[in-house]
This record gives C-alpha cells, structure tokens and sequence, in this order.
C-alpha cells in the first residue's frame, strides 16, 4: 500500500494571553491508502489541530506534512485549497452542510467548484446518492434532514470526487448511538468495498473499537499508536 | 448556475433584510428614472414653449442684438421676407417683431413697460402665451387703428386703465429721438407669466413701427421649422442669403434657456448621486451582515477547497442578484407610472397656478416622456454599485481561516 499522508516532525503552537499552547508537539506519522485510523485523545490533547494540518487546513509551524508526497509548505492558499479539492474529502462533527443547496446541491458544489462539467454531474452524484441511502431525501434541504441524514450528505460529499483520504473530526459526536452505528458501519462499508481511506479523529469508544489503527494523544504528542 | 442559485437563496435567508436593500435600489432606480422620465417631457416642453414664443427654431437679428439690444439693432424687413420665403418649404411659421423699452403714462401712473410689436392675426392663434385664452377683456381682431393696443392685465391695474382707455408710450425711437404717442386700449390679457402680465404693451406691428419710426424694419424674424432636424440645412441656407442681419439657431438666441435646463439637468444628477450613495452603503451593510453572519459557512466552503475567487464570486453574485430584482422592480414601477401620466399626467392645479422658467411660462400639469438612455444608466450604475457594494463583503469573506472559522 503506497503513502498517503506523511507527517514530519510537525509541531503548531500558539500564543495566547495564557502563554504558548504546544497543540501539536513534534509529531511523525504516516497513513496508507485503505486505513481505517484514529486520532483518539481527550479533548485539548491535540486531534482536531492535527487533522487539519493533514488536510493543509492549517500550517505547521515547525516540520512538513506530505499529501500524496506533496509537501505543503510554501503553497499558496489557492494551491492548498486545490490539493485539498483533489486530494480529500472533509466530514465535521456539525455536518456543515450549505443550508440554502438542496442534498443533491451540496454535492454538486464540490464538483461545480472542480469544474466538472455539468451534464457529468448526474452520473457521479446519483450513483453515491443511492450508495448512502439518500436518493429519496435528494430534494430536500439541510433544514429537512434528520442529524444522521445530514451526516451522509457530508459523507457523500466528501467522496464523491473519490479522494485519497478522507478526514473526520468527530463525525458521530453529534449524533445519539443508533445512528452513530449506522453510519460507522457505512463508512466501514466504503472502507471495505470502495477502497475508501479514512482517518478520523474522535474520543468515542465505538470509532476507536473499530479503527484498525489508533494514535492516543496527549498535550499534542503521540502517546500510543495501536495497530489491530 | 449553481453560484448563482446560490446568491438567489442565500438573499432570502434573511428576506427581511434583503427586502429592505431591495426596496432601496428599487425606489432608488424608481425615482431617478422617473424624474428623468419627467424632466425630458418637462425640458421638450420648456424648448418647445421657449422657442415657439420666442426665436423659433432659427432667427434674423441685427449682428448686435443678443449681446445689446438697443432699439436701433435692427434688420430690414426685406432681408427677413428674403430669407424666410427661401425657407418656405421647410417653414411651418415666421413671425416679424420688435421689442422696445418705453414708459407708459396714464392720468394716474407711469410705468416703464416693454412694447411687443407683432404681427397679431398671423401670431395670436399660435404663440404659446396668447394662443390660449388669455384676453379677459376686450378683442384682438382687426386691430387696424393707428392707437390700437393690447395691455397686460397687472399694468392695466397699476396703470388704473380699462377697455376703451387711453394712455401714451413714450419711447426712444431709432434716430434716438424722444417720441410719444396716445394708444387705446382695446385689450387686457392675463398670461400668467409675471413679466408679461406686469410690464407688457402688444401693439399690432405697424404701430410699433411708427413708435419707433421704423418703418419696415424689425428687430427679430423667428422662423419655425417643420422639422428641429432640418434646423442644419435651413440655417445653411439662411445664412448664404443673409445680408446685414445675423442668423442664429434657437439655443444661441435663448442661451438663458438651455442654461435653466442645464441647471435643472445638475440638480438631478446631485440628487441621483445622493440616493446612489445612501443605496451603496445600504448594499455593503446589507452583505456585510450576511457575510458576517456566515463566517463559518465560508470557513467550510474554503476548507473543501473552494479557491478564494470562487467565493469572491459567490459574494458577487449575490450583490448582483440585489441589484437585479432592485433594478428590474424599480423600473417596472418607472413604467407604469409614466405610462399613466404620459398620457393622463398629474395635474397640480389646484396647487399651483402656473410655473414659470426662465420667462416660459408651463402648464401645472405634469406629463412624463421617455429618457431611455438615463434609464439605462441609472440601471447600469445601480448595478455597478451592487457589484461595488459587494466589494468590501467579498474582502471579508476571503480573509475567513478555515481553522479559525470552524473552531
């Protein structure tokens, strides 16, 4: 399996009234294309920081982070936005969803903003669309949508452009348990069957029960890296 | 399309307020249009009256007449019917006068008065101030008696005159001679106009040529065309025959004129220019505050990698979507309404007696005409102030971190 991420001695602080916060303290990692990882730590150990420096969200200020074997450092914000669009998708704990865009819009956007041509639009968003169950719901707005519902819109269109990885920041913490199942078993399905990386960072037992690799943080630094 | 969709619905998420920025351009481009609607009918009319009862569209006066007009710069009669008949088929009417500053005497006053010497059959029907009925006492037909005179209805008062009255005009005649004369009156008119009601004499013109023992002569030929646009060949043509008078087209001859509908015309741009100025700080609140309250939107939009631009244009699109349904709303009310008082007008009669520009004399009634060049660029400007407006949003909502917006 090739290298997806790779992270290189990566440290970002910050500065604030209280004084510098190491949120993420000289940390190497590495993620192949099929995992099914985690970031699990308790809140403040540092996951969220670290997830968006993978995504070139944010910047390291000490070390390198490597998407695809592209460096981020030095790129202009277009460049990392590009590489984001190209290389991964994004599922956040509050769905984020456009609230205006109907579920078939919201995925839309990500291949409006590729500048794929329309007339291809139907044949990738329908196909996914029905992959989550979402085919009925395809008119509807955000506003419409249960919590679960709203988090397979994010997840649709988070990999609707196939990325290499995609990035969860606590995608089940907003959702009661039922659900949470469902929708881990749906990503564990496109794990398996789509070949659909992932890496997620989250303190819920049941994300880290079935992650196949865990990474424990603590005040910024990998504590623990788990392989099952 | 999906952008633009985008723009369309994010406005109605707080349709309160975008109604509110909505109604500004609206009544924004509503008001300017329609004044500018107004202020053409109302500026056609001014000429219109303007050159109907003065130069006509093109005149004859002595070379020195628009800069001095002293009672001799005169022209001959000759020359004008010279011209005037080579003109003929180009000209729907010509008129002769002479106007000549004189001090009216009655057994009970004096005034100083001006006296309009005219050719009264061919111009009463016609000139826009006597052509209504403006005569409240007395006739104009057949005046033929040598002390004919017609008298404006305030003089008359101030004068304590009637019909059937005497009084003298004493003038400087052309050979600066001091020359009085006893006229009767056989009219009193009452135009409206101040100046004409307070200070005016019409004798028929041969008497005012014997007033001024000018015999043959005149001061001004006004000709009006057929046509404004045969203004260019008439006054080619007028030119290669004249003689000793001089032949100006109507707006050098009532300068005074086009600088009243200058003025008139700046007064409107100011007044566009404020409501442009209130209607672009109300576009750049208005998405200031959408922007603002959709930081975190914006901090997704970046964080799945919508570049900078894409968002800019999304801002764009929304201030142009504003400024479209403000522009498109504000226009279709501009429509309406002139096309009702195009035809019906608004009469302000009953607030106003008569208005007066520059010695033109309009009716209280209000028509509107077409300015379809200013409609489409108080819309062009609207829509650029949308676009302007939206700047400052924009410069916002691409300074959003994505980190820092979704914390």
């Amino acid at each position: 399996m090739s290298t997806l991420i790779e992270l290189k001695s990566v440290a970002r602080h910050y500065t604030g009234s209280s004084g510098t916060v190491r949120a993420v303290d000289n940390v190497s990692l590495s993620f192949k294309e099929g995992d099914f990882s985690v970031l699990a730590g308790s809140s403040g150990s540092g996951k969220t920081t670290l997830l968006n420096l993978i995504g070139g969200i944010d910047r390291p200020d000490i070390g390198e982070v490597l998407i695809s074997g592209i460096s981020t450092q030095g790129k202009s914000e277009s460049e990392l936005a590009d590489l984001r669009l190209n290389k991964i998708g994004f599922i956040f704990q509050s769905y984020n969803l456009l609230p205006v865009l109907t579920v078939y819009e919201n995925v839309q956007f990500i291949l409006q903003i590729r500048g794929i041509a329309d007339r291809l639009h139907n044949e990738l968003i329908l196909p996914v669309l029905k992959r989550l169950g979402l085919i009925d719901l395809k008119e509807r707005f955000p506003s419409q949508l249960s919590g679960g519902q709203q988090q397979r819109v994010a997840i649709a269109r988070a990999i609707v452009l196939k990325p290499s990885i995609v990035l969860a920041d606590e995608p089940t913490a907003n959702l009661d348990s039922d659900t949470a199942d469902s929708l881990l078993d749906l990503m564990q399905s496109l794990n398996h069957e789509d070949r659909v990386t992932f890496l997620f960072s989250s303190h819920d037992p049941e994300v880290i029960r079935r992650a196949r690799t865990v990474i424990r943080l603590r005040d910024g630094k990998v504590i623990e890296i788990e392989n099952r | 399309m999906l952008y633009f969709r985008l723009g369309f619905r994010n406005l109605w998420r707080n349709p309160v307020r975008s109604l509110i920025s909505i109604a500004g351009i609206a009544g924004s481009v509503f008001l300017c249009c329609y004044l500018a609607n107004i202020k053409i009918a109302n500026h056609q009319k001014m000429i219109q009256n303007g050159v109907e009862g003065g130069p006509g569209h093109l005149a004859l006066y002595h070379p020195d007449w628009l800069t001095e007009r002293e009672v001799d710069n005169l022209i001959p009669v000759a020359e004008a019917i010279r011209i005037t008949d080579s003109l003929k088929h180009l000209s729907k009417r010509t008129a002769f006068r002479l106007y000549i500053p004189a001090l009216a005497q009655s057994p009970r006053n004096s005034e100083g008065v001006v006296v309009m010497g005219m050719e009264l059959e061919k111009e009463i029907l016609k000139h826009p101030l006597l052509k209504k009925k403006v005569l409240i006492k007395g006739t104009w037909h057949s005046l033929s008696g040598k002390q004919d005179a017609l008298i404006g209805e305030a003089l008359a008062k101030k004068l304590g005159l009637d019909i059937g009255k005497k009084f003298v005009l004493m003038v400087q005649d052309k050979h600066n001679e001091i020359n009085s004369q006893l006229f009767r009156i056989r009219g009193i008119f009452q135009t409206g106009l101040k100046d004409m009601d307070n200070n005016t004499v019409i004798l028929p013109l041969n008497n005012a040529q014997s007033l001024l023992r000018s015999e043959n002569e005149i001061h001004e030929a006004s000709i009006l065309l057929k046509d404004i646009n045969d203004l260019p060949e008439s006054l080619k043509t007028a030119r290669s025959l004249k003689d000793v008078s001089s032949v100006h087209p109507w707006n050098e001859a009532i300068p005074q004129l086009l600088a009243i509908i200058s003025l008139d015309r700046i007064n409107g741009m100011v007044m566009a220019m404020v409501l442009f100025l209130i209607v672009g700080i109300g576009t750049v609140n208005a998405l200031c505050m959408s922007v603002m309250e959709r930081t975190r939107e914006f901090g997704v939009m970046r964080a799945i990698g919508t570049r900078q631009e894409k968002i800019s244009l999304m801002i764009l699109m929304e201030g142009i979507v504003l400024s479209l349904i403000g522009i498109a709303s504000g226009l279709f009310a501009c429509i309406l309404l002139s096309l009702y008082t195009q035809k019906y007008g608004i009469d302000l009669s009953s607030q106003i007696k008569n208005i007066e520009a520059g010695n033109i004399l309009l009716e209280p009634i209000i028509y509107s005409g077409w300015n379809f060049n200013a409609m489409g660029w108080i819309s062009l400007i609207m829509l650029g102030l949308g676009i302007f407006g939206s700047l400052y949003p924009v410069f916002l909502a691409t300074r959003v971190s994505p980190s820092e917006a979704m914390r």
